[in-house]
């Protein structure tokens, strides 16, 4: 196994979108929840072991993800 | 048949009482589901209601076809099987998991197997349709015991399915929140549920029962329920 | 007993002399102890005390009167008489004993029991309903029946030769259809012009009556534009007969009368015609999804442009806004604060948004945009008033269109609100009938969409920045920018797009007045557009967004028509006028049937937008209003100002508005006057004039009626709570103090606290501390709260001391959902015209009793004066006697 896609969406918990669609139609692929990239950045910072791990998990592997959008500061 | 197994990322996660709410929860469709103990260290018999004098498991045995009188049943149905204390040279645990391919006898029946956490998945001889599910709560520790295992299963050799389990979720924590929110984007393989921090669960095997039982109105039934249609969802679709 | 007799007066010596002539000492004496008993301890007049006696002395001699026997027989008149009151002999007890001696004499009057009075009530009763019930039943076989031979005939259309048929190629050809369709007019015209006799009319009009009420239940497309149909053609018929016969040439009062009522039905009829063509159709646009590589979707810059409305009022909108899903390196908020207040601006930098003032305040919120537009440079703009708080799935809702067509300029959506509009909350509609923005949101918009004339609604839209720097920002010259705004849009040849699916919801205006200054804005508004860029003409429009356009306008005219029909059969009550210059019968023959299908084939296309005859009175109540704001700015559009709406105030007390009810209150008056006169009329006037008399009668009584409700509105129900509750339905849990979970179901929310449902019986108590879970999507919040009322399997609960970030959290998961909206029609029926009647019926009782109720202090003594006589002249009239008790 060497690489893993990230997956999200397709929760079982996805009550108010799942909801929107089923009334107007669409699938529930179509609806793209979008991820706190700010808060996340955040949260690495804020705590230094999560901020060794993920320097060290970006120097020595490349991950896929989907859903990758460009981190810039938002204020 | 379809196996789950279901190991601690490190003690303490809560994988036992997983094991024996999912096996209820699994039960409620009314398909044969099995759990098996392979923690020697184990007490998946006393969640499911085993009388506490009882010691022998499994582990007592040298061969299956013995060992399938340990086989115990409890309200819901479920046989589990429980690991005993080794008395004898019984069998390994390779072999019990093999062998538990003589008692499959309809397509969709379930195997859980509780694993210990000291024992590495490598470990196992697990195929492609497995399901393996690493319970990890949300801490700093069980953060990093991910990425390391991330690592590992990059070298193995087979393939199975990989997931990490968040139990005990407490949303009130501010670092279990972050961390979550965190791994629902950052963490590959992380499983799109969770089973929140609830009593009832712990307060169920005080009664000798499951949770799942004890309080049919709680956030913990909801949860395993959940699981269990997931797995049933991830399963269905392994066979196509 | 000698002293007293000495010591009378001389009058009454000589009486006594006089009597002793007659009657014995005794006797004598015996008048006279009964008569000063009767007029010292019985009070009783003079004449009373007198005649008395004598009266028992007449009646002894035909009855042995004894102790006992006055006992009965006082009872018994006190059974047969038991209005009379005590002293007996005054002039309104000589009345009452009268009136009800000849009551008793006349009708049979035996004292039945009050158990079986009860039962004969009952069986009366239950028969009634049973006939009603045998009638329900007929009528649903009946439509049941023709259902079925219309889902037959449908099949019919299914079978290979019929598909044949209409699929050939005949039907292709042009100068073919040409033909069938000068041949249709044809016959149409022919229908509407020739002139019946009444016979006729009558057998033509229950033909399109039969078939109305055979297509009553029938769903489909085509049952409806069959009823349309026939709705159209009974309707031009009917005016054409109006504008042909039924002119008095002769007399020079009721011509005039007559000419404006036949101007206001041509209204009437013109805006029936537009609103089937614009509503045919409507064309429910489905959202289009965007595809999943976010780098490429386009920045959207949210405007929430505010003047005076309060912190609180703009918080929620902007946090909401911020959950947006949408890539936050695309997404850009700012607040366009007009009143340039400092604690607006500390917010916009503690949540990280946008904050925008500009140095005068021209042009109001039109001018406002203009100029962050300037200093933005987002691909889109997305407008909210600062109260209207979006879904978190707006702009992935909305943006599609623009990606998939790059004419679309602008995606509006619905004005959904999560408060009561003064209609709803005065009259207590709340959620029980369509409000009366639903009509305008629900139906005709989408029906506009058909005809790509979508018009831009101020907020809840999303409009293309290259489209509005195409026509040099948000028009300002009118005070109604938003619809000018995409009417100049829509001339430089972009399209608009409505998606019928709330994302957003806002507050309603909060007291009558308020909505009426919107609705005299928007009125003012639009007629300063046909004014200044009159829609009918100039380019860049086609013919259908034209009469789209035109529709709407008449929509705001109609002040002087409503108030014509409301007025009118007054013409003939008070000054014999002939408005409608025809037989009863004509008269009868042509209205009433033509009323009843308009009433029908509206009530199937907007039933359940809005039920009939609340049209009515909302217009009834707005009418005198909006007629001079329309008339000043359709002779001189640039006249009148710009009045901003109020949001956010509360009313402290029940009061009644007694400014703006004052038209209502006049024109119900005049109706009512009408109606007494009307009813002198009948009874003395000359008979020839009957039929149409009553006729006007039941026209002005239905106007009455139609006021009532009007003046109902006016009654300001007391607000008691400032954050509003809003109904829900979502999955949450809540963890107890000891660690337990318990999965509900949250029922409603507001600003600080939820609502909430258990399955099962809590254990729960007030001031119980509880921890609520909910989440939004993927993530779990929890918020710290304490219990604050319980029932059974109910809890409500307050939120503790949010900070910012919870506070957020805590939008996101309940206004900012997706779903938060979405039920704004689902618990409406679908309209039943003859149940809506009854309702508008009890709403204008309301409507007279809360006129007493409210009245001023210098009415009270009127009033007072005037329900005392009402109440001594009810006590005049004969009572039935009361039960005897048999006792042994």
């Amino acid at each position: 196994m060497n690489d893993f896609a990230v997956k999200n969406s397709h929760t079982l918990t996805q009550y108010d979108i799942e909801k929107l669609l089923r009334q107007f139609g669409g699938k529930e692929t179509d609806y793209v929840e979008i991820v706190d990239v700010e808060k996340n950045r955040k949260t690495i910072e804020k705590y230094p072991l999560l901020n060794d791990i993920a320097l060290a998990t970006t120097q020595t592997q490349s991950t896929k993800k989907i859903n990758k959008s460009a981190i810039k500061t938002h204020k | 048949m379809k196996r789950i197994f279901l190991k601690g990322i490190k003690g303490g996660t809560g994988t036992t009482s997983i094991v024996a709410n999912l096996a209820c929860a699994l039960r409620k469709s009314n398909v044969p589901v099995y759990a098996i103990d392979l923690d020697p260290k184990g007490d998946l018999g006393l969640h499911l209601g085993l009388a506490w004098e009882h010691l022998l498991g499994w582990s007592d045995y040298p061969d299956f076809a013995s060992a399938c009188e340990q086989f115990h049943q409890d309200n819901d149905g479920v046989r589990f099987l429980p690991y005993g204390s080794r008395s004898n040279l019984g069998l390994d645990f390779s072999s019990i998991i093999e062998s538990c391919q003589q008692l499959n006898d309809s397509d969709d029946s379930w195997f859980l197997f509780d694993c210990p956490a000291h024992v590495d998945v490598h470990r196992y001889p697990l195929n492609e349709d497995d399901i393996f599910l690493e319970i990890i709560n949300c801490d700093a520790i069980c953060h990093s015991f991910a990425f390391k295992r991330l690592n590992t299963l990059k070298q193995a050799e087979s393939s199975w399915q990989h997931y990490f389990l968040t139990n005990k979720y407490n949303s009130a924590s501010e670092l279990e929140s972050d961390l979550l929110q965190l791994w629902q984007s950052e963490l590959p393989l992380i499983a799109p549920l969770y089973i929140n921090k609830d009593e009832v669960i712990k307060e169920a095997t005080a009664f000798r029962n499951v949770a799942i039982n004890c309080a049919p109105y709680s956030v913990a039934n909801d949860d395993f329920e959940t699981l269990a249609g997931w797995l049933v969802s991830r399963a269905s679709q392994n066979e196509q | 007993m000698s002293n007293k007799i000495n010591s009378v007066s001389v009058p009454q010596r000589l009486l006594k002399v006089l009597l002793s002539l007659v009657l014995t000492k005794l006797l004598v004496r015996f008048v006279f102890i009964k008569f000063y008993g009767y007029y010292n301890q019985h009070k009783m007049s003079l004449l009373g005390a007198f005649l008395l006696p004598f009266f028992v002395l007449f009646l002894s001699l035909f009855i042995k009167l004894d102790s006992n026997k006055k006992r009965e027989i006082k009872h018994k008149l006190q059974r047969l008489y038991p209005h009379v009151s005590q002293p007996v002999l005054t002039p309104s007890n000589c009345i009452r004993i009268v009136l009800q001696s000849v009551y008793l004499a006349l009708f049979n009057t035996t004292t039945t029991s009050q158990q079986h009075t009860t039962i004969e009530q009952r069986k009366t009763w239950r028969k009634v309903t049973r006939s009603a019930r045998l009638l329900r039943l007929a009528d649903s076989k009946l439509v049941r029946s023709f259902k079925v031979l219309w889902l037959v005939a449908r099949k019919q259309t299914k079978t290979k030769s019929y598909k044949a048929v209409s699929r050939s190629s005949i039907w292709k050809n042009s100068t073919l259809k040409v033909a069938f369709l000068t041949l249709l007019i044809f016959a149409v015209a022919i229908f509407i012009t020739v002139p019946f006799s009444i016979e006729a009319q009558a057998v033509f009009i229950s033909l399109i009556l039969v078939v109305a009420y055979s297509l009553r239940r029938v769903e489909g497309q085509i049952a409806t534009i069959v009823m349309i149909t026939l709705s159209v053609t009974t309707s031009t018929r009917y005016l054409w007969w109006r504008y042909t016969d039924t002119l008095n040439w002769g007399d020079p009062l009721a011509l005039a009368l007559g000419i404006g009522l036949l101007l206001a039905e041509s209204y009437a009829w013109l805006v029936l015609i537009l609103g089937f063509f614009q509503t045919i159709n409507p064309l429910h646009r489905k959202p289009i999804a965007l595809g999943k590589d976010t780098i490429n979707w386009p920045t959207v810059d949210i405007y929430i442009p505010t003047y005076n409305e309060p912190l609180e009022v703009v918080k929620p909108t902007t946090i909401a806004a911020q959950s947006i899903d949408w890539p936050a390196d695309k997404l850009n908020i700012y607040i366009l604060d007009d009143g340039k207040r400092p604690e607006f601006a500390e917010f916009a930098k503690q949540i990280g948004v946008g904050y925008l003032t500009r140095p005068d305040n021209k042009h109001a919120k039109a001018g406002n945009m203009n100029h962050a537009m300037k200093v933005t440079n987002g691909d889109y703009i997305a407008i909210f008033d600062c109260d209207h708080i979006p879904a978190r799935s707006f702009l992935q809702m909305t943006m599609g269109q623009f990606i998939n067509d790059s004419k679309v300029c602008l995606v509006q959506t619905p004005h959904h609100f999560f408060s009561a509009d003064p209609f709803e909350r005065n009259l207590k509609n709340h959620r029980k009938i369509p409000n009366e923005n639903m009509l305008f949101y629900g139906l005709i918009q989408d029906g506009n969409d058909m005809w790509d004339a979508t018009f831009f609604c101020g907020s809840c839209a999303v409009l293309r920045r290259s489209a509005l720097e195409e026509i040099g920002g948000f028009a300002v010259e009118t005070v109604t920018e938003d619809a000018h705004t995409a009417l100049r849009m829509q001339r430089a040849g972009y399209k608009t797009t409505y998606i019928n699916i709330p994302q957003a919801a806002g507050l309603a205006t909060d007291s009558l007045s308020a909505h009426v200054g919107q609705r005299i804005r928007w009125a003012r508004g639009m007629a300063q557009i046909f004014r200044l860029d009159n829609p009918l003409f100039g380019k860049g429009l086609n013919i259908a967004q034209r009469l789209c356009y035109l529709n709407a306008m008449l929509h705001f005219l109609s002040g002087i028509p409503r108030i014509v029909f409301l007025t009118a059969p007054l013409a003939l009550i008070y000054f014999n006028a002939q408005i409608i210059y025809a037989p009863f019968v004509a008269i009868f023959l042509y209205i009433v049937p033509t009323l009843l299908q308009v009433k029908i084939t509206n009530s199937r296309i907007q039933g359940k937008y809005r039920y009939s005859f609340w049209g009515e009175v909302y217009e009834s109540v707005l009418a005198w209003y909006i007629l001079k704001p329309t008339t000043v700015a359709l002779i001189n559009p640039n006249k009148g100002k710009f009045n901003v709406t109020e949001k956010g105030g509360l009313n402290k007390q029940d009061h009644y508005d007694w400014t703006i009810s004052k038209p209502y209150i006049i024109l119900l008056l005049v109706n009512v006057l009408g109606m007494t006169y009307g009813v002198f009329r009948l009874l003395f006037g000359d008979s020839s004039q009957i039929g149409v008399l009553v006729i006007s009668m039941l026209w002005a009584s239905y106007n009455v009626i139609i006021l009532g409700a009007a003046v109902a509105v006016a009654a300001e129900a007391k607000q008691v709570r400032s954050s509003h509750r809003i109904k829900a339905n979502f999955p949450a849990a809540i963890r107890l103090a000891n660690g337990r979970t318990i999965k509900v179901k949250i029922t409603d929310y507001s600003n600080n606290g939820v609502g909430l449902e258990t399955e099962h019986n809590h254990l729960c108590r007030v001031n119980d501390k509880v921890e609520l879970l909910m989440s939004r999507g993927l993530k779990q919040f929890s918020f710290p709260t304490y219990i604050c009322n319980t029932r059974d399997k109910q809890l409500g609960l307050t939120l503790r001391d949010l900070d910012l970030e919870k506070q957020t959290a805590f939008i996101q998961c309940t206004f900012s959902r997706a779903d938060a909206w979405l039920d704004w029609q689902e618990n409406f029926k679908h309209d039943k015209p003859s149940y809506s009647f009854s309702h508008v019926f009890y709403t204008s009782i309301k409507g007279f009793k809360n006129l007493i109720f409210h009245a001023p202090n210098e009415l009270r003594p009127a009033i007072a004066f005037a329900s005392r006589v009402l109440y001594f002249v009810a006590s005049l009239l004969p009572k039935k006697p009361t039960k005897v008790l048999k006792t042994s």
